[in-house]
């Protein structure tokens, strides 16, 4: 910075790229830059697009992981410690109950957002090849149904560790669902909690697997996430642009030759993708797309924090295995499981179908199945990669916004509609009031 | 081009937000209720004291911490003249703990929630007191949750705790309405159907350890109004077949007095996993068993 600037010009300090070369430059030369490509297409750029879900999912992870260590240095995992622990995190430790808020809200929105993340690039039609070589988006699909899943169970494995009456009956629901699968049910709920019931040894279990192995999932997915993004030639939406260009027939499309590839193989390997540089299409990004992941940084951390402010985080009565807690409910992205193993637990006759093997084994099972196998099965054309809707998939989207609807309706009546014996409550009505000893 | 002035203006929209919020949490931090409860101490004791010893109030969170019950008292914090002498007529927050029983429960051996209930952890009012809804393990057991049940002498409930560790003295000093309820036990011969302390007969349910009976036990249809322990067992001991008709438990016509010495009596009839040295000396038990109903008490935990 040039010598004779004033204090004010320091702080509104900005900075310009003078060319091309300066602008990639400015993204190759920085460690936590050098990810993103040097030009972006609006289309990528834009919100209605992809609303930068899979962004504010990262965002929230890293929130999650801040929040998350400093909360190791505060927390005690054993069954002895680990409610009171959470009381001194709430009330003694200074901005402690934001801290724990924040990190109890974020996980809830990282799941929601990740959700979310999967509808779009579901309708979007972005696990599809599009029209560059090298591409492989099915992977990346399935890299991103393991990645819904792993935050799934990071979540689910936090839930437990306050060790009050919500976590140990949600926990106590959840893994019980895991007992109604055929011949290795009831090993992998031992394997889970450590046992046969929910004690020391599942705490410490989940608390290992919360704080090291799954965030170590999740961080190496997200890193082969990325990875494949780049390899892929960006956001599915990339493809119809250079798909047009190819229509255009002017200009040509230009190809790229990565002839030091071809020295470790002794010979040159030419590789042509879609190269979508041109003026109209696209941007550098610097700083085009480093100014907008700021802006979705700050909005994230915004919503993110009034939220904590906003919902108190609760904490219910110790954990106590002697009184089942009413109604006991599973966490609330899993209540549209239990909700369906509820409906689905019916007499017919002298025969009874069995809920948890239908709503909690089967049903989900055959979800999670199609959701990782769909790419491979959907047979429509490059055209409708990255766009909203595509005429050609409509049957598809409209069976996955359906499915969708009944997970999100199941949701909402698991979460807000049954009250204690979970027993149907309109909204409106007030729940009938629970004994208490005094 | 565009998309980019907009980009620049929403970052410093949400930056700003950001800084707001930031500063709030700094400054809810650093103006919790309690402060203010520890200022009005400090006023009061220079006023009835001088500067000098309201030098002596403690600034900052304050709690009494007692490992062998497992119990973290953050009331301390705002209830500043516990130990102060001069200060019996103060307003509560202020006021000193009566003297006689605080000589031999000190502070730092008892802390305060294991006899007069609330959450010890919290340092705002409603969570401490914890009377409201929530889920609160054990909340104040003083005039909101009295008043609530229509008790008696709502301010007479902690004594329930205190015969978690008296329960087996035939008479405890200050323990008014639990001795009262002892000697309705000992006059009613209630033995003479439930097994209490491992004595009396099993025509009627055993009442060794009834205060562990979780809520969900009891049937609260013929109950008016809120349903709680306390509730049922003040309308069971009012008139037992207007909660169970078909109890055979002889309908005694206590008075509201009677009513909520027994219903404090029962509640108190908990588990402990007490240290031993809390349990007040042998000599203030009863006299063991007479040879005929000893036989009776094996078998029984």
């Amino acid at each position: 910075m040039p010598a004779g600037k004033t204090i004010w010009e320091k702080l509104i300090w900005t900075w310009k790229p003078a060319s091309e070369y300066e602008a990639g430059d400015s993204i190759v030369r920085n460690l936590l830059l050098h990810w993103f490509p040097s030009k972006v297409t609006f289309q990528s750029l834009s919100f209605r697009y992809s609303f930068w879900l899979g962004t504010a999912s990262a965002i929230l992870f890293a929130i999650l992981t801040v929040t998350g260590v400093v909360l190791m240095f505060l927390y005690v995992p054993s069954v002895e410690r680990a409610y009171a622990s959470v009381k001194d995190i709430e009330y003694a430790v200074a901005y402690g109950w934001f801290l724990r808020g924040l990190h109890r809200i974020g996980a809830h929105v990282m799941v929601a957002v990740v959700f979310f993340h999967m509808i779009r690039v579901f309708l979007t039609g972005g696990y599809k090849n599009g029209v560059a070589a090298n591409q492989n988006r099915p992977i990346n699909w399935i890299i991103g149904v393991v990645l819904l899943l792993s935050t799934l169970l990071l979540s689910f494995t936090g839930y437990l560790l306050p060790w009050d009456q919500l976590a140990y009956w949600a926990i106590t629901v959840g893994t019980n669902i895991a007992l109604a699968a055929p011949l290795v049910g009831e090993q992998t709920r031992f394997l889970l909690l450590g046992g046969n019931e929910i004690a020391q040894g599942a705490l410490i279990r989940f608390y290992v697997l919360h704080c090291f192995f799954l965030p170590t999932l999740v961080l190496l997915l997200f890193a082969w996430h990325m990875w494949r993004i780049r390899k892929d030639g960006g956001l599915a939406c990339v493809d119809q642009i250079a798909l047009h260009q190819k229509e255009e027939k002017a200009p040509p499309i230009k190809s790229k030759t990565y002839s030091l590839l071809g020295i470790a193989g002794t010979r040159t390997v030419h590789v042509e993708t879609a190269l979508v540089d041109e003026d109209r299409f696209a941007t550098n990004s610097s700083p085009s797309l480093t100014l907008r992941l700021l802006v979705v940084i700050l909005a994230t951390m915004v919503i993110a924090s009034l939220l904590t402010i906003g919902i108190e985080a609760p904490l219910e009565e110790p954990a106590n295995p002697a009184v089942t807690s009413n109604p006991a409910k599973a966490p609330w992205y899993f209540l549209w499981l239990q909700e369906l193993v509820a409906d689905t637990t019916v007499r017919i006759g002298g025969f009874t179908v069995n809920g948890a093997l239908v709503g909690g084994i089967i049903v989900p099972g055959i979800l999670a199945g199609l959701l990782l196998v769909w790419p491979y099965l959907d047979r429509s054309s490059a055209r409708s990669v990255g766009v909203w809707f595509a005429s050609e998939r409509w049957r598809q989207n409209i069976v996955f916004l359906i499915i969708i609807v009944a997970i999100l309706i199941l949701t909402i009546v698991g979460t807000f509609m049954r009250g204690p014996y979970w027993e149907l409550y309109w909204p409106w009505e007030t729940w009938v009031a629970l004994p208490r000893p005094f | 081009m565009e998309a980019r002035n907009h980009d620049t203006g929403l970052s410093y929209v949400f930056g700003v937000v950001l800084l707001l919020l930031t500063g709030w949490i700094y400054w809810d931090y650093y103006s919790p209720e309690w402060k203010d409860y520890q200022s009005g101490f400090r006023a009061l004791i220079t006023e009835r004291f001088g500067a000098e010893r309201a030098q002596q109030v403690p600034a900052g969170l304050q709690q009494a911490w007692v490992p062998e019950l497992n119990r973290v008292d953050r009331c301390v914090t705002c209830h500043l003249g516990i130990e102060w002498e001069g200060m019996e007529d103060a307003p509560n927050p202020y006021r000193s703990h009566p003297r006689a029983i605080l000589a031999r429960h000190p502070l730092t051996g008892y802390g305060c929630t294991v006899c007069h209930g609330g959450q010890g952890y919290a340092t705002d009012v409603a969570s401490a007191h914890a009377t409201g809804e929530l889920h609160w393990e054990e909340p104040l057991l003083y005039r909101e949750v009295g008043q609530r049940l229509q008790v008696n002498e709502p301010t007479a409930l902690l004594q329930i705790n205190c015969n978690i560790c008296h329960r087996y003295d035939a008479y405890t000093e200050g323990a008014e309405y639990i001795n009262y309820g002892k000697q309705l036990v000992e006059q009613r011969r209630c033995t003479l159907c439930h097994k209490i302390n491992g004595r009396g007969a099993l025509i009627a349910p055993d009442l060794t350890y009834v205060g562990n009976q979780s809520p969900e036990h009891y049937d609260y249809s013929r109950l008016q109004g809120r349903h709680s322990v306390l509730a049922w067992h003040l309308a069971h001991f009012r008139n037992p077949k207007d909660v169970a008709p078909a109890s055979v438990m002889p309908n005694f016509n206590f008075g509201p007095r009677e009513t909520q010495a027994l219903a404090m009596l029962v509640m108190s009839w908990k588990r402990t996993n007490l240290p031993g040295s809390y349990i007040p000396p042998p000599k203030a038990a009863p006299p063991p068993p007479a040879p005929e109903s000893a036989q009776s008490t094996t078998g029984t935990p």
